[in-house]
């Protein structure tokens, strides 16, 4: 759906992005991950053509990205802003319209959001009376509300807490399963394990790590095993790593000398594990 | 697409009309303007009734009774606006002994007809203006008259009378329709007040335009916006709107003053004694073939087209400089920023303001000719030159450039914000500025 092939942004003499290509296939969600100052955000609005690449390109069903597809894209900017004196309904509603919805199918997504998030009594609220978990909401509405094909959320759930949170992820899951393709950015690791299929790793304008999220996990595991023996000593929980050339089998048979095992399983390694190796890494290797 | 401007337009308009505050200062803005034209008034007339100011009159010549105390008695009218004049044959000092608190001792110590000088104000306070300026003037008509008198010529006052004259040049044009008489002043006037109503609407809405901009960027509402509209309909959207804001703001202006026209006049001439007025006018209609002149003149305009076309110069103009100041506000992140980038524009708009009294006073000069077809100036000197005939090929001309060159600056201003919105925390230099446009 989505395919950015090779590439390269400047601002002065900074390199915000350097050679990425990634592609994102319709249906999935997709996460940027990578650390403040990477290039996430550069990349999101050259996916949206807010911003023109140096060189490579940003193709779209097939053809260059332009500042109009931005208007089909569903985008959530990391920057949230809204008129402030509006209220909740008319900021939505004028978002609607300015993504092509009729005053009618306006109004009907308007009141169909609001019951959703059980937040009927904001309509008339202005946005600056909310709170920034509040206002986040109705930001969240307003890029959803024309039924994007694609949507794109740069940091969607800072700002909420971990109840609200729960909630977009949902959102994005139904979303997802009614045949949204998603891209998101987060430094959030816990979304990431949950929502996303594919990921790519950014840091310092450069791609370290791409793929399936299982298959990284996979390639990522460390050989270490959580443990529960029961010895003489009693019920003993250990971690131990199985060593290098080493079986399962003969771990086990190792373990089983010590005692009775009670559990066995192997460690998989967490998103967040795999982020800060990979982002360390890159940063003690420059190249 | 179209229909997007349309939605941006209603919601610029639709924003700032319903906020208490549009209403506030609409309101109170002829509230505070007439309050700075009436306080001053109502003072003068207050002043004058309460407490006659006394002048106390200490003539050594003892010729000048008749100056003050005659002239002050007579004439009621004189009197409200004057002060009261104690005529004292004595000494200075015994006068001052007698009266206190008056205005000032006028101490004459000779004939003024032979010495100019001979006059002198003595007061405790420092006098004002008003004061001097009144003592001088019953001297000089009454040192005059004395004057006039001492020639002893047979009617001479009668002859003086006679000869004061104001002569009225009429000025006729030769058209294709016949004469048509014409009035340069009027022409003048009205190119004059246009000009300054056009700068007025450009300033303050221009920078309306420029704040509405600048609020977006801060509240970080831009990249959102950019995704959901074309910066140039925006741009286009946002200019318009608050055109309709500025608008109805001075619709409203013009119905209050209509209102305050109907129901104060009565009132105002009321308090200012209607027979004062109708003297005053029918001394200032005195001179009827004048009048009449004024009147023929604007007669012989053709009404129509000269609203029309103010009209259209008018929003031309406005929308020209708005997009303008629309860039300027794309281009800078805070408001304070905006003073420098708004410079230049505030000094074009004030180079049409002066070249518009130029070509008022030289309406034929190439000069003039070649600011009415320049776009930044052709709002202002076009309408200043429209009253001296103006082929409809030059009309037309002016007007293209004027439209296209809005719309090329509102197309430069959307490019300037799609880039410049993106960009925070430093201020952009011209350099970059102009990066943005090619881009």
């Amino acid at each position: 759906m989505l395919s950015i092939s090779h590439v390269t942004k400047s601002f002065g003499s900074r390199r915000a992005l350097d050679d990425v290509s990634l592609t994102v296939d319709k249906g999935v969600v997709y996460g940027l991950l990578g650390p403040n100052g990477a290039g996430k955000t550069t990349l999101i609005r050259i996916a949206t053509g807010i911003t023109m690449p140096d060189s490579g390109s940003a193709m779209l069903n097939g053809h260059n990205i332009t500042l109009d597809d931005a208007i089909s894209i569903g985008y959530m900017p990391e920057e949230r802003g809204m008129y402030k004196k509006l209220t909740c309904a008319d900021q939505i509603i004028y978002m609607a319209r300015l993504k092509g919805l009729t005053a009618k199918q306006a109004y009907q997504q308007l009141d169909f959001w609001l019951n959703r998030f059980a937040i009927r009594e904001w309509k008339y609220k202005k946005i600056e009376e909310l709170s920034k978990g509040m206002a986040q909401k109705i930001q969240f509405i307003q890029t959803v509300i024309h039924q994007p094909e694609l949507l794109i959320l740069d940091e969607p759930l800072s700002g909420f807490d971990p109840v609200n949170a729960e909630l977009i992820r949902n959102e994005i899951k139904r979303l997802n399963s009614e045949g949204t393709t998603v891209i998101l950015s987060t430094h959030n690791m816990t979304s990431v394990e949950m929502l996303c299929q594919q990921i790519s790793l950014i840091d310092h304008g450069k791609i370290v790590l791409q793929g399936n999220v299982n298959d990284i996990r996979q390639q990522h595991r460390t050989g270490r095993f959580r443990v529960s023996l029961q010895t003489e000593n009693g019920i003993q929980q250990t971690e131990v790593i199985r060593q290098e050339g080493e079986s399962n089998n003969r771990l086990v048979e190792r373990l089983a000398h010590q005692g009775q095992i009670l559990s066995f399983e192997e460690v998989m390694p967490s998103m967040e594990d795999i982020f800060i190796n990979t982002v360390s890494k890159s940063a003690t290797n420059p190249e | 697409m179209s229909s997007k401007i349309g939605l941006v337009i209603v919601h610029e308009y639709t924003t700032r009309v319903l906020r208490k505050r549009f209403i506030f200062i609409t309101l109170l803005t002829p509230l505070i303007m007439s309050l700075t034209f009436a306080i001053p008034m109502w003072l003068t007339l207050d002043d004058s009734d309460s407490e006659e100011r006394t002048i106390v009159v200490v003539d050594h010549s003892e010729l000048y009774a008749s100056a003050f105390i005659d002239e002050a008695k007579a004439d009621t009218a004189d009197k409200r606006s004057g002060y009261n004049y104690v005529y004292l044959n004595a000494d200075l000092e015994q006068a001052r002994a007698q009266y206190k608190q008056v205005e000032a001792f006028l101490l004459i110590t000779g004939d003024l007809t032979m010495q100019g000088n001979t006059a002198t104000l003595y007061s405790e306070k420092q006098v004002g203006n008003a004061v001097v300026a009144d003592v001088q003037k019953r001297l000089t008509k009454y040192v005059r008259q004395q004057k006039l008198d001492s020639y002893d010529i047979e009617g001479l006052r009668q002859i003086i009378a006679d000869v004061e004259s104001d002569v009225n040049v009429k000025t006729v044009r030769w058209t294709e329709q016949g004469e048509k008489i014409t009035s340069v002043d009027l022409y003048q006037l009205m190119g004059l007040l246009s000009a300054l109503l056009i700068y007025m609407f450009i300033i303050m809405y221009g920078s309306m335009v420029m704040q509405g901009v600048v609020q977006e960027k801060s509240n970080r509402i831009m990249e959102v916006m950019i995704s959901s509209v074309r910066p140039f309909d925006m741009m286009m959207g946002k200019i318009i709107g608050v055109a309709l804001v500025g608008l109805t703001q001075f619709a409203i202006w013009v119905l209050l003053l209509v209102i305050a026209a109907a129901v104060g006049m009565p009132l105002l001439s009321d308090m200012l004694h209607i027979d004062a007025l109708a003297a005053y006018d029918a001394a200032s209609l005195q001179n009827t073939t004048m009048a009449q002149d004024l009147y023929l003149a604007l007669t012989g305009m053709d009404f129509v087209e000269l609203v029309v076309l103010f009209v259209v110069y008018f929003l031309g103009g406005y929308l020209l400089y708005s997009s303008l100041y629309a860039a300027c506000g794309s281009a800078v992140d805070n408001e304070t920023d905006t003073q420098q980038f708004s410079m230049p524009i505030t000094i074009i708009v004030l180079f049409a303001m002066y070249a518009g009294i130029y070509a008022a006073q030289h309406p034929d000069s190439s000069f003039t000719w070649w600011c009415s077809m320049i776009p930044f100036t052709s709002p202002v000197v076009m309408l200043v030159r429209l009253p001296y005939d103006v082929a409809a090929w030059e009309l037309i001309l002016s007007l293209a450039v004027l439209v296209a060159s809005f719309v090329a600056t509102t197309w430069l201003a959307g490019k300037i914000y799609r880039v410049g919105v993106l960009m925070y925390g430093k201020k952009p230099s011209w350099k970059e500025v102009v990066r943005w446009i090619r881009y």
